[in-house]
């Protein structure tokens, strides 16, 4: 079965280039545009994990994670958080506040893939998320 | 004197009087003597004069008189009567004392203080207020210079955030770029003929050179606030080189520039920083290729500073323009541009070689260009050989060694689950090796960098405490390390054990040099490394 993937990300184009990349490894794809719908969808579409970007409309990326990691049936799907901020201040902000990885962009497709592919075979040995 | 005196016969006549009597009573002497001293009583007094006469021939007497004055004026007088023995009959002694003008006297000295106690009361109120003045201004002055480094500090939160805000806002319509023309190298747009893949493999050097010249340009700002952090560790300087090297062969080949290395095969350890030592390193490979003609070559050397065996150089060697010797100084100077890269096809910020200056000098080495060269442009720097000696020089002491109260902790650091990424295990290491520098003293213990081997991390603190002394500095290593949440987050444990060292060897009557080379060979052994 095709793993979802949802992706939280304002900007259209770098929605678009990241579905490319994701398409093209044979994930399937939900898509949410601001913090609040991010919470909606993941609700509703029940992704195997989240690519989630920082600065977002109606709220931001730590919101989102905060709220995820308190519903009970989404707490354990993986969060990868893509931005431009400085890794340095923003990367433990992230990992405290429950996401599981920090990458800046711009980011290598291959750093990115592996991270996501990581990412779903640690969650693998957990619960299935929620399905 | 001030005292009238006379002496008196027993039943109280003057036999002698001085000058100062008479005057008391306004008379010559030679007028009293041979008067009775009552006579010199006012009436009523006299009575009771006779008395302290008759009282004084049983030793003596004393009491305060009317005496009258030869114009008719009263004076006050404290009379003092003594028997004086004498054959065949005593005789008494008197000595008078004006008491009207002691009382004058004491006005006059009471008032004198009451003026001078005015005139102090007076000063210290000037003083007072001359200190207020003092206090006020002085901290007028604290508040000025709070408020300049107020401000000073505020600029330079603006100027970060500024910077940090711009890096943001370059970086995310960058990463668009990168990720489209990644995907078109990939053929995931569809397939790509080869001068397509050309023009696209340029764009995607210049993405990434932009993408450089973000990062410097933090770099740049954390340098000039001193905030550019380096964490040494010794490491093979060798593999470091080697590793970044390989990440160039493919830059490299495009322009057909050969890449060769000369490194010597028993480098010894350095203590560096392996990320910013890639980092310089990048930097001056980059700027080779950039000034270097195509089919021509870059060599990369590494061997121990002949001049200073402390210290390992490395350099870069191209063929390019080379470097003018008047701008030989300059080109480690921020924003400093060469003349000559006008010719070169790409100019930078100016950054990169300020930013490498600055890391070099916080690993205590130095960065300079060789101006002898003249077919193109050697840079060099150099690093410090990692030496157990030298790291632990500070707290060897004739006291630590004689007491054997070295104590060595270890700080074994086990990885709970399988690390996302080597970079999210680098920051844990490194978060725990900031924990461990804030529990130690920089003086009296010294944190000793380790070699990472494969899964087990293991760091050392070496105190120069007594055991309660290492006691309390586990204690803390375990609190800070508990309070630590991205740790727990990342599964990541860390197990503290106390070591001594066997110092048993020595012995005390060993020269003090001899003592320390043994007890440095035998950490350098605990730490796998020949001490240098």
């Amino acid at each position: 079965m095709q793993n979802r993937i949802l992706i939280v990300e304002d900007d259209p184009d770098m929605v678009h280039a990241m579905a490319v990349r994701l398409k093209a490894q044979g994930y399937s794809l939900v898509f949410a545009e601001d913090a609040i719908s991010a919470i909606s969808v993941a609700r509703k579409e029940k992704p195997d994990l989240i690519v989630l970007d920082l600065g977002l409309p109606a709220g931001d990326g730590f919101m989102v994670i905060k709220r995820l990691k308190a519903l009970p049936d989404l707490m354990l799907v993986p969060i990868i958080v893509v931005s431009a901020r400085n890794p340095k201040f923003n990367e433990p902000l992230v990992l405290e506040a429950g996401a599981d990885l920090f990458l800046q962009k711009p980011f290598e497709a291959a750093e990115f893939l592996g991270a996501i592919q990581n990412a779903l075979r640690l969650c693998g040995a957990r619960p299935p998320a929620g399905k | 004197m001030n005292e009238g005196a006379a002496s008196l016969h027993a039943d109280g006549t003057i036999l002698f009087c001085n000058m100062r009597l008479a005057s008391i009573v306004g008379q010559p002497p030679e007028k009293l003597v041979g008067s009775p001293v009552t006579a010199l009583a006012t009436l009523t007094a006299r009575e009771h004069f006779q008395q302290l006469l008759l009282e004084s021939l049983q030793g003596e007497a004393r009491g305060e008189l009317q005496f009258v004055r030869n114009d008719g004026t009263l004076v006050l007088v404290l009379a003092s009567l003594s028997v004086v023995p004498a054959e065949p009959v005593c005789g008494l002694c008197l000595v008078a004392t004006e008491l009207s003008q002691r009382e004058n006297e004491v006005e006059e000295l009471e008032s004198l203080n009451a003026h001078l106690e005015k005139r102090v009361r007076g000063r210290t109120l000037e003083l007072q207020s001359a200190n207020e003045q003092l206090k006020q201004q002085f901290e007028k002055g604290e508040q000025t210079n709070r408020a300049l480094e107020q401000s000073r500090n505020e600029q330079i939160r603006l100027r970060d955030e500024f910077l940090s805000h711009v890096s943001h806002e370059l970086r995310s319509p960058l990463s668009v770029v990168h990720q489209f023309v990644s995907i078109l190298l990939d053929g995931l747009g569809g397939a790509i003929n080869a001068d397509q893949k050309e023009y696209l493999e340029i764009t995607m050097r210049n993405v990434n050179q932009l993408k450089g010249m973000i990062d410097d340009l933090l770099e740049a700002s954390r340098a000039d606030t001193c905030k550019l952090r380096i964490k040494q560790s010794m490491i093979p300087i060798g593999e470091v080189i080697k590793q970044t090297m390989r990440s160039f062969r493919a830059t490299y080949a495009t322009k057909v520039i050969s890449l060769k290395a000369d490194i010597a095969n028993d480098l010894p350890l350095v203590h560096a920083d392996p990320a910013r030592i890639c980092q310089v390193l990048t930097n001056l490979l980059d700027n080779a290729a950039k000034f270097s003609p195509p089919q021509s070559s870059i060599t990369v050397r590494a061997h121990v500073l002949e001049e200073d065996p402390a210290f390992v150089c490395v350099s870069v060697a191209d063929c390019g323009c080379g470097i003018v010797p008047e701008e030989s100084d300059h080109i480690f100077e921020r924003l400093y541009q060469a003349k000559n890269s006008l010719q070169a096809s790409r100019r930078g910020l100016g950054l990169g070689l300020y930013i490498c200056r600055e890391l070099i000098s916080q690993h205590g080495g130095r960065i300079w260009n060789d101006d002898k060269r003249k077919d193109g442009c050697t840079l060099s720097f150099t690093l410090p050989v990692f030496s157990v000696g030298s790291m632990i020089a500070p707290i060897i002491r004739q006291g630590t060694l004689i007491d054997s109260s070295f104590t060595l902790l270890t700080v074994e650091v086990l990885p709970g689950k399988a690390w996302h990424s080597d970079r999210q295990r680098e920051r844990a290491l490194s978060r725990i090796h900031d924990v461990l520098g804030q529990c130690i003293l920089p003086n009296s213990d010294v944190l000793l960098p380790c070699q990472q081997q494969s899964e087990r991390n293991l760091f050392w603190i070496v105190a120069c405490t007594d055991q309660k002394g290492a006691e309390v500095i586990v204690k803390r290593i375990r609190e800070q390390l508990s309070l630590c949440r991205d740790l727990q987050l990342a599964g990541v444990s860390c197990s503290v054990s106390t070591k001594t060292p066997h110092l048993d060897a020595i012995e005390n009557d060993w020269p003090f040099e001899r003592q320390v080379q043994s007890v440095v060979s035998c950490l350098g052994k605990l730490l796998k490394v020949e001490p240098v």
